[in-house]
């Protein structure tokens, strides 16, 4: 018998908005990770911000929320500021690493006096 | 707070032979509880956090020295091996500084695209030889006589070496007979040669 692989769910989405001073979700779902780790990798300067239900980064608004019985990893990101923004990798450590890339669009929230 | 973490020096870039150890270097001022993260930028790889290895290739390998100096050892190195590493340290906003890690390949010689070892022609015509290298970097192909003797391209000119993939002799006689060497070599040792045996009919004469 092989071994499973580990995969990606596609129904998380890969595109997500929101407005400045909330927090922002970012969901990872996988199948079959066994041993293998989860990490979150912010693109724009690759600086790791979670490994497994660790996290990396000391910015404290980055935070990995994973229960055991969910395959949802979810980076919640609080507070989000417009310079998010940008292009966020769930990464598996198979060989060679498998990715699965959130984009994250946070927009200020426009005043308009009618 | 004030954060007094720094380099305290760059990731001295490294050349290794494959199938060779490799070693890279960060070094650190002031770490405190801040970890060292190391990530292979082409392959896009979390190599490792702190003193846990979160790649599954098993020939990487951290390894640590008063939290100063902090080595990302790899075994064996390979090809994909090749590239920039970043060392990272968590602070706020994020240290990070890169070193190339270079992998070079003796020269081979390539059967499948080079001449027979054996060659057999008709005194007068022209005869083609080739030799095929692969190395990394690329090798550089010269051709010699195995005796020592001069290479005659063509009627005028002979020459003690011919460089490149192609060795082109014209309108051969019983004087070209014998055994060529293509020679590759890149500066990683050992140089490698292939031996090609020129034979040349000629009608019997009394």
């Amino acid at each position: 018998v092989l071994p499973q692989r580990p995969l990606f769910d596609d129904a998380a989405p890969k595109n997500i908005s929101g407005l400045t001073g909330n927090a922002a979700y970012l969901h990872c779902l996988v199948h079959n990770l066994a041993n293998r780790s989860v990490s979150w990798i912010r693109q724009r300067d690759l600086h790791i911000l979670t490994v497994d239900r660790y996290t990396y980064t000391t910015d404290q608004r980055f935070q990995v929320i994973h229960s055991e019985i969910s395959k949802d990893w979810i980076l919640k990101i609080k507070y989000a500021q417009v310079r998010d923004s940008g292009n966020y990798e769930c990464q598996i450590s198979t060989k060679p690493v498998k990715s699965y890339i959130v984009r994250l669009n946070i927009f200020a929230p426009q005043a308009r006096i009618v | 707070a004030v954060c007094d973490v720094r380099f305290s020096g760059g990731i001295r870039n490294e050349t290794v032979t494959l199938g060779r150890d490799a070693s890279l270097e960060c070094t650190v001022e002031g770490l405190g509880n801040h970890k060292v993260g190391w990530i292979h930028l082409k392959r896009q790889m979390i190599v490792a956090v702190h003193t846990r290895m979160i790649t599954r290739i098993s020939r990487y390998s951290v390894t640590h020295e008063d939290d100063k100096t902090w080595t990302l050892h790899i075994n064996g190195v390979r090809e994909e091996d090749r590239g920039y590493y970043m060392c990272q340290v968590n602070t706020k906003p994020a240290l990070s500084q890169v070193g190339y890690l270079r992998v070079v390949v003796p020269p081979t010689i390539v059967d499948e695209d080079s001449s027979d070892s054996e060659i057999q022609v008709r005194e007068k015509k022209n005869v083609t030889l080739r030799c095929s290298g692969r190395g990394r970097p690329d090798p550089r192909l010269m051709w010699r006589r195995e005796d020592g003797s001069m290479i005659v391209p063509d009627d005028r000119n002979p020459v003690r070496q011919v460089d490149g993939e192609v060795l082109q002799l014209a309108s051969v006689s019983r004087t070209h007979m014998g055994s060529y060497l293509c020679i590759a070599s890149n500066g990683v040792p050992p140089s490698v040669s292939k031996r090609i045996t020129l034979k040349v009919e000629f009608p019997p004469q009394i």
